[in-house]
């Protein structure tokens, strides 16, 4: 009789095959994952690196850089309300240059207020856009969809608002006020009404953030929303704003996040602090808080604007020149017990990360990568 | 024999994967259970935000309150998961209830709108500055934390 000879595979070895074969793929998953991220990181620094060169050639033009919120007519009054975006004033150096035309050619060029819902405002810009960030409608009323934008510009370690208030009086319920159209100094490379100098830069270009990411939330409760805090910002510890954010992700107290109107990257074109700026308070990704009391209008007032992102451990920032880097979220943060500082120049309590923020502190360079 | 072999090199493959996954997390300082109440002059507090701010360490705890004015305490860093409790030590209190008031809608829709913030509780304990609020979590962790404000 012939020997059996077994030529296929037994229900064993196919079984070790499949399991091994699942191992491996279970292995590559994630970094095919971790790839595609990487790819859509690339995109946005590229992003960046353009608006950086858009920042330097609207510089070489005037010879200053462009403000964080200009434009015409005052804060009360009609027109653009003074209160146009840094990304408004780059446009030409971007070669969009028919957007602007646009834009200042609306309301028979007397131009219209940025939260306007015109077709114009409601024009998104790629190069605005960080491929990171997947939200494309406002989480609360996609009604509120303006221009979109990942991007902030640096007002360094203050806390930057967008309208004067002296004395508690809002330059928004006040004309005669919002006519003297007052810079605020800010005290890193932007702030309103402030057109700085690159020589005004003294801690060195290379030294100073002039751009930072501000990631577009896609839910109401995560982070780069903001949280609305009670409190006075001349006595407030952002320590206390950094407890807000739980886990990395979810805010403690939901009741405090702003939902009453437009959340943060939905509103490319209007200059305001809470729209397009970051601040160098709290390290990349912790929470973002407006401070105040009283009767608020949380688009104006003062705030810890913290870059955030969806890159993984922390967020890009661009460079006085030019340059783009990482920053990790572990970046020394010196004591975030201390107040903030409200004068332009001098060193600032928040470690490396404030000294990145603040053009004139005084500090000497250190290594941060 | 061959067939001996195939079954154990998934053995020997599983064991090369498996081992760097287990030893991976870093460990991180062991949390305890936080827990107490917050009153104002001896009525509960609903949704205050309690946080306990150490000097020493980057591990600060944050809690709201419930209806009945109890809180428990979550570490704020995200390799905690949110799981509750805080870092056995001496901590700096603030305490606060921030309110949002009716909205007063701008002259047309899409005017900026305005709201009343406030904080409902007394201001001074707002802010680690001011508070005067003190708590140390025992080492066994505790429920009996107790916040006794006073409006004056």
């Amino acid at each position: 009789m012939r020997k059996h000879v077994s030529r296929g595979f037994t229900l064993v070895e196919l079984l070790v095959v499949i399991a091994i074969i699942g191992i491996l793929v279970g292995l590559l998953l994630p970094a095919v994952q971790a790839a595609r991220e990487a790819a859509r990181r690339m995109q946005c620094s590229n992003n960046m690196k353009q608006q950086a060169l858009g920042v330097l050639n609207y510089e070489a033009a005037f010879k200053k850089l462009p403000s964080l919120q200009a434009g015409n007519g005052n804060v009360v009054q009609t027109h653009q309300r003074f209160c146009m975006s840094g990304w408004w004033a780059i446009l030409p150096y971007l070669e969009s240059n028919t957007l602007f035309e646009r834009i200042n050619s609306l309301n028979n060029g007397f131009g219209l207020e940025p939260w306007n819902g015109n077709a114009a405002y409601r024009t998104r810009v790629p190069w605005l856009e960080c491929p990171s960030d997947s939200g494309t409608d406002e989480p609360v009323n996609a009604g509120r969809n303006r221009g979109l934008t990942s991007y902030a510009f640096c007002v360094g370690d203050n806390m930057a608002q967008s309208q004067v208030t002296p004395n508690g009086v809002e330059e928004r319920n006040n004309l005669p006020l919002a006519l003297q159209k007052l810079p605020i100094i800010n005290r890193g490379m932007f702030g309103r009404a402030s057109y700085h100098r690159l020589g005004d830069v003294r801690d060195g270009l290379s030294n100073t953030m002039m751009l930072g990411e501000r990631q577009r939330p896609n839910i109401v409760n995560s982070k780069g929303t903001v949280a609305l805090i009670a409190a006075d910002p001349a006595t407030y510890a952002p320590l206390s704003c950094k407890a807000q954010l739980i886990n990395g992700r979810e805010y403690i107290n939901p009741a405090l996040l702003f939902t009453g109107d437009t959340l943060p990257g939905y509103r490319a074109w209007a200059g305001n602090a809470y729209f397009n700026a970051v601040s160098t308070i709290l390290p990349p990704n912790n929470a973002v808080c407006m401070v105040g009391t009283g009767s608020v209008s949380p688009h104006w007032f003062a705030g810890i604007w913290t870059p955030t992102s969806e890159h993984g451990g922390g967020v890009q920032m661009a460079l006085g020149d030019g340059s783009v880097r990482f920053l990790s979220d572990g970046i020394d943060s010196g004591n975030l017990g201390a107040i903030a500082p409200t004068i332009a120049a001098g060193r600032s309590p928040y470690g490396v990360w404030g000294a990145l923020g603040s053009r004139s502190g005084g500090e000497t360079p250190v290594d941060y990568e | 024999m061959p067939q001996r072999l195939l079954l154990k090199f998934p053995l020997v493959l599983l064991c090369l994967v498996a081992l760097p996954l287990a030893c991976n997390g870093k460990k991180l300082p062991t949390i305890v259970k936080a827990e107490g109440t917050v009153t104002l002059d001896g009525t509960a507090v609903e949704n205050a935000t309690v946080s306990f701010l150490s000097e020493k360490h980057p591990y600060h705890a944050v809690g709201n309150t419930n209806a009945q004015g109890k809180f428990v305490m979550r570490v704020i860093m995200a390799e905690y998961k949110g799981k509750s409790g805080a870092l056995p030590g001496d901590y700096r209190v603030e305490i606060s209830k921030s309110v949002m008031g009716d909205k007063k809608p701008g002259a047309s829709d899409d005017e900026p709108i305005t709201i009343n913030l406030r904080n409902e509780l007394p201001m001074q304990y707002a802010s680690i500055a001011s508070s005067g609020l003190k708590v140390t979590v025992p080492d066994t962790g505790t429920d009996q934390i107790k916040f006794e404000l006073t409006s004056k």
